[in-house]
């Protein structure tokens, strides 16, 4: 528990980056104060060699400019189709998956081909926000190892062949009796119609549904606590008061990118601001934004919600013992308010947890809300055929063994990777006649089957989805198929023996359900409105028979990795170089476990790691071998503060043997992990207790991008912290940033003063008192208050950017590319840090657009320069890679291009497509940085004076700004004081990243403020 | 012994040293001339295409309005190239046996595009938007040269970042202002007369656009109209020529346009 029970007054609080930081800081703070901290490995290079080539390279330079222009050929077409221009960026409402559930998507074409997805602001599961996923799923698109044609055991035939000797052998069979479907979830009401036709067909023919990442324990929960069918909604826009359970809302879940929104109108520090408790197992996202964050193993969740409830007078409510992080007076303060929210409060369980709990959490809501459900709410589950997954997986392997499978379809999913060891799917396939697999990839499953049929992506075929709010998206296709794919929908019709093309069952579907005009379904996206509100009753004395069992021993969660979730984007470079919110791991997945539990395993934290070569320290871990039942896997661990003791986390979807380029695991130097799955002891299980992990005396190198392109916060002032945060309390009352704070804070500065050069600086600015008469001049905030650290900008910016991965070889050596990074520090009180729950805080850093920008007056070629609106200009063409200007920005935000990391993109055709058009694809040996989204500028500065019109606020939204699901970034131009960027900068909140450099920069924050319940405050400065 | 150094060797001493010197100045002089040659730009050089297609023929003797072709150069970045069916239009009804647009009908008979040879090219790091500038009204000829004379399309002007920057800095010298024909200033500046009649150039106000001011122009190159002086220079493609105190004329067409030229000349304009 916290230790700081002096008032953030600023003077004796210290970020730390890591725990190794803390313990270790002689080893940490060289990292930060130089670039090049390991230069000792150069010194082994003879000097006259290293001259002799620097000489060479110079006088050889000078030819890279000879370039001859080859002739270039225009094709206009022969007939123009309508409303096809060149170059011009066309939308199309489009519709994604995100945990068995639809999201409406909006798709950019240009000149044919997709470039970008984006959320979709009419549909309520996104509001025009996307997670990191979602917009990765472009690269999934053009991922140049997708299948490409149909195979027969591994040769290649027509699609019509195939799909006439599948129907032959499913019209073999007795009314279909042996025929059986496996697919994902069916989301598709289209899908779920053919299958009902289907069954006309061959009636004795079963569907069977799995995903290893399903929503059993929900929906078992909902049948334990309601009797029923249902699924909750939360409306955190009235949830004054948040309890999460181990829960990830904020993160994952079909609706987490809406839930994150409406929580952040919530979050916004005044009276009406909500109060957020979060009980967690290890860091997520929502700890991460909650006030008071409580380390409970899952195994005592049941306990904390029992805890409660019977506080609360629940009836049935079984006494508890809580457990010793959570002291009772935690739970009185929760108690108090949720008493006082009422009906205006919500429990969250996470999805991964047993259904008791999820059970006991929905009997507490029902409680609070006395059944009107402002902020939760149930619905019927709008899913068009709810299934099982666990029960269903089994029936088929049961059939498939006893003999009674002859045809197996198997719709998109990874069956043999997915299941666990126990059930033995390869056997089982052996016994079957005959089996076609519509994938996507290649994948492990696919050497087992006899079909291999390649399947479109969704931007690529006509299909609909349900979302979790009860309306009906439509997926458009964006682009022709580019290779030989069809959609599931395609192969079932063809299969029934319908010649309709998926478009007109699409459309049939919604006239079906009254959907209305088709054409503005299509614009709009979706259809039918969200399910109302199920009358539900809670069963009656549920909360006494409840009961998650014993555990014992280590716990092991088994959870969706954050980014490639359950293997399925393994194969997106995009994904894997994304760092996993607050670990930051990047290509690995690794057994988190807390400081105390690495200990007493005798496992070595980072800080105690010797520096290996020009390999950063941090990498090395140590690896344990975890043994479940008979099931034996080693990993590498990684140290992850704020966990519970004596609970280890390992995530889903890496060591995969068979998927793609990169998805495919190959060992320490190039990543891809650890196959969790083979620790599963059944095919749904999360949760695993009487775990044993032990130090198996192996090292592995993670590639953790922490530590990379640190901020040298040592040389910062006392009270002028990188990170500031304060109460809610302290920011009404008084000055809560401190002295120097309160004289330089936001509220003084002008917003028309630019540059005006009233302090010294060591580097002269451009007068931007001038240039804001004719200029606009941009400006940007992000609102710590409200960032998750779910790294969607990230992968959003790197989609709108043509940023390049680089492998984890290369991310090991600090140059991943991601012109936005997301930090994240760990809050000590002077000297000490709790290492068992410190504060966490995340911080968005990009390039800060400094109007006294210290990486100018470096550059000898000016290929860093200021424009007129206050952009700091990266010219490519002139830079001749002397990373000057990234060794003198203090705020660390300069990428270089050490290798010709784009050349994938030069020589894979397919991934030619996949470039943003507007944006130059950069070179070997340049520099490159965030540049505010200047096409997105540009694009609106040309259209607004076509129109004859000023640029209007909130018309240029930068591509990170669009994707952050909780509204945290503001953007636009900051002179007119109605602007928002402008109110923001006005806002007492409002801080400069090392504002005593004097760099002026563009881009401020709004400082973190959290509403602590007044009884914990002594005890949790958080 | 023989004498190893004759009396020329005097001579040839220091006309190796007169060399050495001019040599390197030679060689930067000459590398920069080529560089900028047509040789190198190939501006001014006619290209080959599939179909001998004459500007001059469409533009000037025909009177056929650049954006019958180039559809969106009004509202996009491309100005766009015409789809077969577009020449088509015309020539399914006239020249339908021309053994010169064989190409043409073969393309609309087999549905095959017909591949242009790219006169007019920026790098792909340079990002231009044709709309932007139609709006500001600078004309076609300006960048494209005298497209109205030109029988088989040449690149008019080098394409070179210096002669961007040129227009960029200084806009002004490109401004013009073509007022309808029949409005008061037209027909008492015949072209070549370099006369004090420019003066009134922009005494009245103009009813036409800065972008219809530019198709204004074609049409009376069409029409075998009179030009002033500054707009027979414009349609060849060539800067304002006015005396010193006159430029002020350029500038305000300027700030009547709303031309920022301290925004033209940020890099991220054209690259990003």
């Amino acid at each position: 528990m916290g230790k700081s029970s002096e008032k953030n007054n600023g003077s004796n609080v210290t970020f730390y980056k890591g725990l190794e930081h803390f313990e270790t800081p002689e080893v940490v703070e060289p990292w930060a104060a130089d670039e090049f901290p390991d230069r000792e490995s150069l010194k082994g290079l003879p000097r006259r060699d290293v001259l002799k080539l620097m000489g060479a390279a110079a006088a050889l330079a000078g030819l890279t400019g000879c370039r001859y222009q080859p002739a270039r050929k225009i094709i206009p077409f022969v007939q123009q189709p309508e409303g096809a221009v060149s170059g011009l960026r066309k939308q199309f409402a489009t519709a994604g998956m995100k945990d068995g559930y639809s999201v409406g998507l909006i798709a950019d074409q240009v000149d044919g081909r997709p470039v970008r997805v984006d959320g979709n602001p009419l549909h309520s599961a996104s509001l025009g926000s996307i997670d990191s996923k979602l917009s990765a799923e472009i690269l999934n698109l053009y991922d140049p190892d997708r299948l490409k044609n149909p195979t027969f055991k591994g040769t290649p035939v027509g699609w019509n062949d195939a799909l006439i000797k599948i129907e032959e052998a499913m019209r073999a069979t007795e009314k279909g009796a042996g025929i059986a479907v496996l697919s994902g979830t069916v989301n598709s009401p289209s899908v779920a119609r053919l299958a009902g036709e289907m069954k006309k067909i061959w009636p004795q023919l079963q569907w069977f549904q799995y995903e290893a990442v399903n929503h059993d324990a929900a929906r078992e929960a909902a049948r334990l606590a309601l009797g029923g069918n249902f699924v909750p909604v939360y409306d955190f826009t009235k949830a004054d008061v948040v309890v999460s359970l181990d829960s990830d809302v904020l993160y994952s879940g079909p609706m987490s990118i809406r839930y994150s929104r409406d929580f952040a109108t919530r979050r916004v520090p005044n009276s009406s601001m909500s109060r957020v408790y979060a009980f967690e197992s290890h860091p997520q996202t929502t700890g991460l934004a909650s006030d008071h964050r409580f380390r409970v193993k899952p195994s005592e969740m049941l306990a904390i919600v029992q805890a409660i409830a019977s506080s609360l007078g629940v009836p049935g409510a079984a006494s508890s013992t809580l457990p010793s992080t959570v002291e009772k007076k935690a739970i009185d303060a929760v108690v108090e308010d949720l008493r006082k929210a009422g009906a205006r409060s919500a429990l969250v369980a996470g999805s991964h947890l047993p259904a008791a709990v999820q059970a006991a959490v929905i009997a507490v809501n029902q409680f609070l809300s006395g059944g009107a459900g402002e902020a939760v709410k149930f619905i019927v589950d709008p899913q068009p055929i709810p299934a099982d997954h666990g029960k269903d997986i089994e029936n088929l392997v049961t059939a498939m063994n006893a003999n009674q499978v002859s045809v197996l379809l198997v719709l998109s999913g990874n069956p043999v990777y997915d299941l666990p060891p126990s059930v033995n799917f390869v056997e089982a396939l052996g016994k079957v006649t005959m089996k076609a697999h519509l994938s996507s990839h290649k994948c492990e499953s696919s050497k087992y089957m006899d079909y291999v049929l390649p399947e479109t992506h969704f931007l690529e075929a006509w299909g609909d989805g349900v979302a979790m709010d009860g309306t009906v998206t439509i997926t458009q296709p964006i682009i022709e198929p580019i290779y030989e794919g069809r959609s599931a929908l395609h192969v079932l019709d063809k299969l029934i023996g319908d010649t309709a093309i998926p478009l007109e069952i699409v459309k049939r579907t919604a006239e079906l359900s009254g959907g209305g005009n088709w054409n503005e379904i299509l614009a709009r996206g979706f259809y039918g409105a969200p399910a109302p509100a199920a009358t539900v009753t809670v069963t009656e004395n549920l909360l006494g028979s409840l009961n998650t069992g014993q555990a014992s021993g280590i716990e092991l969660l088994i959870l969706p990795d954050p980014m490639i979730g359950d293997g399925r984007y393994a194969n997106n470079m995009w994904l894997q170089e994304t760092p996993k919110p607050v670990t930051n791991l990047t290509w690995d997945n690794a057994l988190l476990m807390s400081a105390a539990t690495a200990k007493k395993l005798g496992i070595l934290a980072p800080n105690e790691r010797k520096v290996a070569g020009v390999i950063p320290f941090y990498g090395k871990a140590d690896m344990a071998e975890v043994t479940v039942g008979n099931q034996k896997l080693e990993v590498p661990v990684w140290v992850n503060l704020g966990q519970a003791d004596d609970v280890v986390v390992l995530h889903m979807g890496y060591g995969r043997t068979v998927a793609g380029d990169f998805g495919t695991a190959k060992g320490e130097k190039m990543g891809g992990g650890f196959n969790a799955n083979l620790l599963r002891p059944s095919t749904n299980s999360h949760w695993v207790s009487g775990v044993e992990v032990k130090k198996s005396g192996k090292e592995y190198v993670l590639a953790n991008v922490q530590h990379h392109n640190t901020i040298d916060v040592s040389q910062v002032d006392k009270d002028r912290e990188v990170v500031k945060m304060t109460t809610l309390k302290e920011l009404e009352e008084g000055h809560p940033f401190g002295k120097h704070h309160h004289e330089h804070a936001g509220y003084d500065r002008d917003w028309n003063e630019f540059g005006e050069g009233k302090k010294m600086s060591l580097y002269p600015g451009t007068d931007f008192k001038d240039d804001a008469k004719d200029n606009y001049q941009w400006a940007m905030t992000i609102d710590l208050g409200l960032c998750t650290g779910c790294n969607a900008c990230v992968t959003a910016c790197q989609a709108e950017n043509n940023i390049p991965t680089v492998g984890k070889e290369q991310v090991m050596k600090g140059r991943e590319m991601h012109w936005i990074r997301v930090d994240r520090y760990y809050k000590g009180t002077g000297n000490s840090l709790d290492k068992d729950n410190p504060p966490i805080l995340v911080q968005p850093v990009t390039c800060m657009h400094c109007e006294q920008a210290p990486c100018e007056p470096v550059c000898p070629v000016a290929a860093t320069v200021h424009s007129h609106e206050g952009l700091n200009q990266m010219v490519y063409n002139r830079c001749v890679g002397t990373r000057y200007c990234s060794n003198n920005c203090p705020y660390k935000v300069r990428r270089f291009n050490f290798f010709h990391f784009s050349q994938r993109a030069d020589n894979v055709p397919v991934l030619k497509m996949l470039q943003n058009p507007d944006v130059t694809v950069r070179y070997r040996g340049v520099m490159e940085k965030c540049t505010y989204c200047v096409q997105r500028i540009n694009h609106k500065r040309i259209e607004a004076k076509r129109d004859d019109r000023q640029i209007a606020d909130g018309e240029v939204v930068t591509a990170c700004q669009a994707a952050c699901p909780s509204g945290a970034i503001i953007f636009g131009d900051m002179r007119k004081k109605e602007n928002a960027v402008s109110v923001s900068r006005s806002d007492k909140r409002n801080y400069l990243m090392l504002e005593e450099l004097n760099t002026r920069p563009r881009t401020t924050y709004l400082s973190r403020v959290t509403n602590p319940h007044p009884s914990l405050v002594q005890e949790e400065a958080h | 012994m023989a004498q190893i150094f004759k009396p020329y060797a005097n001579s040839i001493a220091s006309a190796s040293l007169l060399i050495a010197a001019g040599a390197p100045l030679v060689l930067l002089v000459s590398g920069s001339l080529i560089t900028r040659s047509p040789a190198n730009t190939k501006a001014t050089v006619p290209i080959d295409q599939p179909v001998p297609f004459s500007h001059k023929h469409h533009v000037k003797e025909l009177g056929i309005d650049c954006r019958y072709c180039h559809t969106t150069v009004e509202e996009q970045a491309h100005a766009s190239v015409p789809a077969t069916e577009v020449c088509m239009s015309c020539h399914s009804q006239i020249w339908t046996n021309s053994p010169m647009i064989e190409p043409v009908r073969n393309s609309y008979a087999t549905g095959k595009p017909i591949e242009w040879t790219k006169v007019n090219a920026v790098p792909d790091f340079v990002y231009f938007d044709h709309s932007i500038h139609i709006k500001r009204g600078i004309s076609c000829n300006t960048c494209h040269g005298a497209v109205q004379e030109m029988a088989i399309t040449w690149k008019g002007k080098p394409f070179s970042m210096a002669w961007c920057l040129d227009c960029h800095k200084n806009p002004e010298k490109y401004m013009i202002d073509v007022k309808a024909s029949g409005s008061e200033s037209h027909g008492d500046a015949p072209a070549g007369d370099h006369g004090d009649d420019h003066g009134h150039e922009g005494d009245h106000a103009n009813v036409l656009s800065p972008r219809e001011q530019i198709f204004e122009l074609y049409r009376k190159i069409a029409a075998g109209e009179k030009l002033t002086d500054t707009e027979w220079r414009i349609s060849k493609g060539h800067t304002q020529h006015l005396p010193n105190d006159k430029i002020h004329e350029g500038y305000k067409l300027m700030q009547e346009r709303g031309v920022n030229v301290s925004q033209l000349t940020d890099c991220w304009v054209c690259h990003r």
